[in-house]
């Protein structure tokens, strides 16, 4: 937010465009927002003491200031632990503003600089997560080397990644999928 | 009863001793968890990227049960409640529709929608389950007090998950720790979530999470947490030195998953529940 003390907001800044932009991305009703706060009474990021927290990450969303969203890295910080949207009187779905928010951030690179990665493990081997060294550990105890997921299965990973390189994921990777 | 394994992504490679308790657990109640060949990442990873391809990558594992005619069984809370989530998104016609068309390229079935998704700590908290356990207790374990972290996904969104307990009052796991008799001790933060994700935005924060909870623990009379989640382990068990710090504090808390205390309690070996990865070593 603004770094004044009062926290001014200048509405000068706000870009509608933007706003249309979390709603195609999944914040349908941010608009229903009464910034009641019950969100962060209970959100584990509110908690712990980010300034930026999911009331004012949404007060911003329906403000439609862009720049502060972006260029704050607390959306990252969201646990997805969904209880804000247990509490939520309106059915805001205040996790699926952050969910938003942070499909605009990946389409401008700003994000954490491991998001990617995740991405890049999944098509190459159908596992987001996936260090080196596991076949070893699994063998060990008496378990087949290999996961019988997609890893295990060489020809229909082709199959697969030629459905993901279909997808939105192909635009959003700095990479090329192959 | 006969169901699919679903792994995810961590387990099969990071959470060893919960996939070997797991399915070791799951045998011996004569509960069939079938592998299945071809599983995906449940899509949870991309979700901050594109919703489609989020839902694609749900619907596809989804579908691999389905066309077996099997319902779920997931070990991951994470995966579960995504592959449950999915399932409520998939009732839109025209988001199912665009979906299948994916998995008409991939060359792997249609979604109908007719299978459930459910955590394997939901399955072994049944009754006649529970029955079982407790006539078949080889382990003496009465003296233990034992800490529960249900985690976020287990228990949430509660509509993913259909409603099948309070969200604020979790029962399933508790009934475990009672069933192998066992005392579950209450605490401050036992709601709290063990902040493995925010490491992404602020390490010190997410340390001081489960340092907290841990600590909380501690001082209520612990001898061990109980985790159903391979995200919370890790927050407590493999970061608990860190944590510890973070809160000024020193403890050796081990960390146990539900499927490895069962076994223990029913005299099942060290192996067969894989506690040589368990990094806080306990002697009971």
């Amino acid at each position: 937010m603004e770094e004044s003390s009062v926290n001014v907001i200048n509405l000068n800044q706000c870009d509608e465009e933007f706003i249309k932009e979390l709603e195609k991305f999944g914040a349908e009703e941010l608009k229903e927002c009464i910034q009641c706060g019950k969100c962060a009474s209970t959100c584990p990021m509110a908690l712990a003491g980010l300034d930026f927290y999911i009331k004012r990450i949404i007060h911003a969303a329906t403000l439609g200031l862009k720049d502060v969203l972006l260029e704050d890295s607390s959306v990252w910080g969201c646990q997805s632990c969904n209880r804000c949207v247990e509490i939520c009187p309106m059915d805001v779905k205040p996790y699926e503003v952050i969910q938003a928010v942070r499909r605009a951030a990946v389409r401008v690179e700003s994000c954490p600089a491991n998001t990617y990665e995740g991405l890049r493990n999944l098509y190459k081997n159908g596992h987001a997560v996936f260090p080196k060294g596991f076949e070893e550990r699994r063998k060990k105890v008496g378990l087949p080397e290999k996961p019988p997921t997609l890893v295990s299965h060489e020809e229909l990973r082709k199959k697969f990644q030629e459905v993901l390189k279909q997808t939105s994921l192909a635009d959003v990777a700095p990479f090329k999928l192959d | 009863m006969d169901y699919a394994l679903y792994l995810g992504c961590a387990i099969p490679i990071k959470a060893l001793k919960y996939e070997l308790s797991a399915r070791n657990i799951a045998a011996r109640f004569g509960i069939n968890l079938i592998d299945l060949k071809c599983f995906t990442c449940c899509g949870f990873p991309v979700k901050s990227m594109d919703n489609l391809a989020a839902l694609y990558l749900s619907a596809r594992n989804l579908v691999i049960a389905e066309s077996q005619g099997l319902d779920i069984v997931g070990l991951c809370s994470g995966c579960v409640a995504t592959l449950s989530e999915a399932i409520i998104m998939l009732e839109d016609i025209n988001l199912r529709k665009e979906i299948n068309g994916l998995l008409k390229k991939e060359g792997i079935g249609q979604y109908k929608g007719i299978l459930k998704v459910r955590h394997l700590a939901k399955i072994l908290s049944k009754d006649t389950i529970l029955e079982q356990i407790s006539n078949n207790i080889s382990f003496d374990l009465t003296n233990k007090c034992l800490a529960i972290h249900y985690g976020c996904h287990y228990l949430k969104p509660s509509e993913a998950h259909g409603k099948l307990e309070d969200v604020n009052r979790p029962t399933s796991i508790s009934k475990i720790v009672k069933a192998i008799g066992a005392k579950e001790i209450d605490y401050d933060l036992k709601s709290q979530c063990c902040g493995l994700t925010m490491m992404s935005a602020d390490e010190s924060i997410a340390y001081q999470l489960a340092g907290s909870k841990l600590k909380d623990i501690a001082e209520k009379g612990a001898d061990a947490l109980i985790v159903a989640c391979p995200s919370c382990c890790v927050a407590f068990e493999n970061n608990q030195k860190i944590a510890c710090k973070a809160v000024d504090t020193t403890l050796s808390m081990p960390v146990l998953y539900y499927t490895q205390l069962m076994g223990l309690a029913i005299g099942m070996s060290d192996k067969e529940l894989g506690f040589e990865f368990n990094r806080v070593a306990f002697k009971w």
